[in-house]
């Protein structure tokens, strides 16, 4: 392979001076020659960029070396070439001169050609070492620091600073990646240079801030500097930013730790921070979050339920629970169904609940093996009970939008449920609203495979967050589940009632409609006037285990509640 | 004669020589064109009009061509004669500076010519 050669310049009036350094050097460098500084300065010019190096005599015609150096310095593309001043061995006056001008080192004439390779050599090193840590120190979009600059800066500043008191402010665009995606590139690309403007702004001058990417932005603040608090920051962080919008009605999170501890890595503190900007996520309306111990126990807890998942779903700590749903639409209240529903029974954390576990599990794509483990569970199950006797109703399993990347998600619940010769109108599939709203068409066609192969399928939570009527429209939906707020938030004097407007939709389209969270004959008696077909809550029973469910299947089908 | 032999006749530093160009085969290419880099009648010319600077310009240039070929008797003459011009007028006669470096740069190009005429 051709090796790669730098190019350097040699600058001297004295022509056998330049042949003989030439001469030296050319086996590992392209060597350019020029005999005064102006030559010079219009070759470097003309090459921009591609000389590595320059050997620069003082005393020459028309631009002697000084003013070389001088010129050079001010020029912004030629300033980062190294310069090596050529002097003579007792001119310590000219030695001075030239480093404080602006040369990098120099040699001494007559030279030694093994002190002019290893000194080039060297010069080139570093500049080019330098030139590779600015390049990745900074961040190209914001001009504030890339992530390992900025943990190292505040690394230094939190040292020399051990008694200031430092705040974290971590601020996020939400959903910057579907913004790409609506927008192109152009306009998200302008709203992170904004936010980068403001954070460099004078006023945030005590911040050492950085962009880590995708919208994600950090600052540490000296507060004993800053002659603001955090919240004030942040306030005018706001008006700021509102006052020349890119993105009309970008939502923007922030996430603070007040009082660094001085004895935790800032890789540390970054990572709890971030911890806090993710549970804001999924909290609309809330735009700022505090770090704080509890949330660390949290974060501690998160930690924990990652590492031992896996393990858990091996050793069937996982079981299903059964919630019964009942028929309130047929003159008689009667079992209809139940949801199945998770538990993890942890050995050393006891019962955790799914709100725990589940975002995570999604996050990390974990849910697709619970979600195959709950399938599988609930036949073997079903397969039990018809064995033996027991009266089978229909069992609602979740299943996550996450499951829908898998193209054969059909044929692989199919399998499993076949295996146990289980009817597939025993099965149910919840899947909440969201899923409804990314891949549609991918997500469209297995649904629809499903539900043509006699899978039935609840749209769950409706209600609970964005909910899309077009997905009613355009999806293969048997039944709705209407979300536990709607009726918590039931205001019967209200005009606006959404309990009532959703009820009187499903009922006007012809789908059937599930209430969740029924806990009292009130609330009941209120859904039933409403026309909704089934309830699931307290009311009739709380989740049962496998066995206590089986039981509740024999009593309530005999008649008794 | 060989090129050891020229650097004891002209009292010059052959192993300096050597470490600096690498061979003798580079020594020799550069002594060959010596005369060539070297601008006699220039200085001879500023001598006359009393340019100093141009003479400190050519000196300059000469001394340093002597010291990279390890041409140390020359070097010396010259060297004296610009440092005399180095701040403009000399406040000692210049003109035996001058001749001594006729002189001792007569010798060495004689002497290179034989070197190189073997």
């Amino acid at each position: 392979m051709r090796e790669f050669k730098r190019t350097i310049l040699i600058v001297d009036d004295n022509e056998l001076n330049r042949d003989i350094l030439s001469d030296l050097l050319s086996d590992e460098y392209d060597v350019l020659e020029a005999d005064n500084g102006k030559t010079a300065l219009d070759l470097l010019k003309a090459t921009e960029k591609l000389v590595s190096a320059v050997f620069l005599d003082i005393q020459m015609p028309v631009m002697d070396g000084f003013t070389f150096l001088l010129t050079v310095k001010e020029e912004p593309n030629l300033s980062q070439i190294p310069i090596i001043v050529m002097t003579a061995s007792d001119d310590v006056e000219t030695e001075i001169k030239c480093l404080s001008d602006g040369a990098m080192d120099f040699v001494t004439k007559p030279f030694h050609p093994d002190i002019v390779r290893a000194r080039l050599k060297n010069v080139i090193h570093l500049r080019e070492s330098v030139s590779a840590l600015s390049v990745t120190e900074y961040d190209d979009q914001t001009g504030l620091y890339a992530k390992s600059a900025f943990l190292h800066h505040v690394d230094t500043v939190r040292q020399h600073q051990l008694g200031s008191r430092f705040d974290m402010i971590a601020i996020k665009v939400s959903d910057f990646e579907k913004l790409i995606t609506k927008y192109g590139m152009s306009k998200p690309m302008s709203l992170l240079k904004q936010i980068g403007n403001i954070l460099r702004m004078p006023k945030n001058r005590s911040a050492v801030s950085a962009h880590f990417g995708m919208g994600v932005f950090l600052a540490v603040v000296n507060i004993d500097e800053c002659g603001v608090t955090t919240k004030e920051t942040l306030q005018n962080f706001i008006k700021d930013f509102d006052a020349n919008p890119v993105i009309h009605g970008t939502d923007i999170k922030f996430a603070v730790y007040e009082h660094l501890e001085s004895n935790a890595s800032t890789q540390t503190l970054c990572e709890r921070v971030f911890c806090v900007l993710d549970r804001l996520k999924n909290q609309y309306g809330v735009t700022v979050g505090y770090y704080s111990p509890e949330i660390q126990k949290e974060i501690d807890l998160l930690a924990q339920v990652k590492s031992d998942m896996e393990n858990g779903l091996a050793e069937k700590q996982f079981a299903v629970f059964y919630q019964p749903r009942f028929s309130i639409s047929e003159g008689n209240d009667h079992i209809a169904g139940a949801e199945a529903l998770i538990r993890w029974a942890h050995p050393t954390l006891g019962f955790l609940s799914p709100g725990i576990f589940i975002p995570l599990f999604e996050q990390t794509g974990f849910i697709t093996n619970v979600d195959f483990y709950m399938i599988e569970s609930v036949c073997a199950d079903l397969r039990m009970w018809i064995d033996n006797g027991t009266p089978v109703y229909p069992v609602s399993i979740n299943l996550s939008r996450v499951d829908f990347a898998l193209s054969d998600l059909d044929d692989r619940i199919t399998a499993i449920v076949d295996k146990y010769e289980i009817a597939h109108s025993l099965i149910h599939f919840e899947v909440t609203e969201s899923a409804y709203s990314s891949r549609d068409d991918l997500i469209e066609a297995i649904i629809k495979k499903l539900h043509n192969k006699g899978f039935i399928f609840e749209l769950d939570d409706f209600g609970s967050g964005y909910s899309s009527l077009a997905s009613l429209q355009y999806f293969d939906i048997d039944i709705v589940k209407m979300d536990l707020s709607l009726i918590r938030n039931d205001d019967q004097n209200s005009k606006k009632n959404v309990l009532v407007f959703a009820h009187r939709l499903m009922n006007t389209m012809g789908i059937k409609t599930v209430q969740e969270g029924v806990e009292t004959e009130k609330e009941l008696e209120r859904v039933r006037a409403l026309g909704c077909d089934c309830v699931q809550g307290y009311y009739f029973s709380k989740p049962l285990c496998k066995n206590d469910y089986a039981e509740f299947c024999i009593k309530n089908s005999t008649g008794e509640k | 004669m060989d090129i050891k032999e020229f650097y004891q006749t002209i009292g010059g530093n052959y192993d300096a020589a050597k470490s600096r160009m690498l061979s003798d085969a580079r020594i020799e290419k550069y002594l060959t064109k010596f005369s060539s880099y070297v601008n006699m009648e220039s200085l001879k010319n500023a001598m006359e009009s009393k340019n100093y600077s141009e003479i400190f310009e050519i000196t300059h240039n000469m001394k340093g061509m002597c010291l990279n070929l390890e041409l140390s008797p020359l070097a010396k003459s010259v060297s004296e004669l610009c440092e005399a011009v180095r701040h403009g007028e000399p406040n000692v006669e210049i003109a035996p500076l001058f001749d001594a470096i006729s002189s001792d740069y007569e010798k060495t190009v004689t002497l290179i010519s034989e070197l190189t005429a073997v």
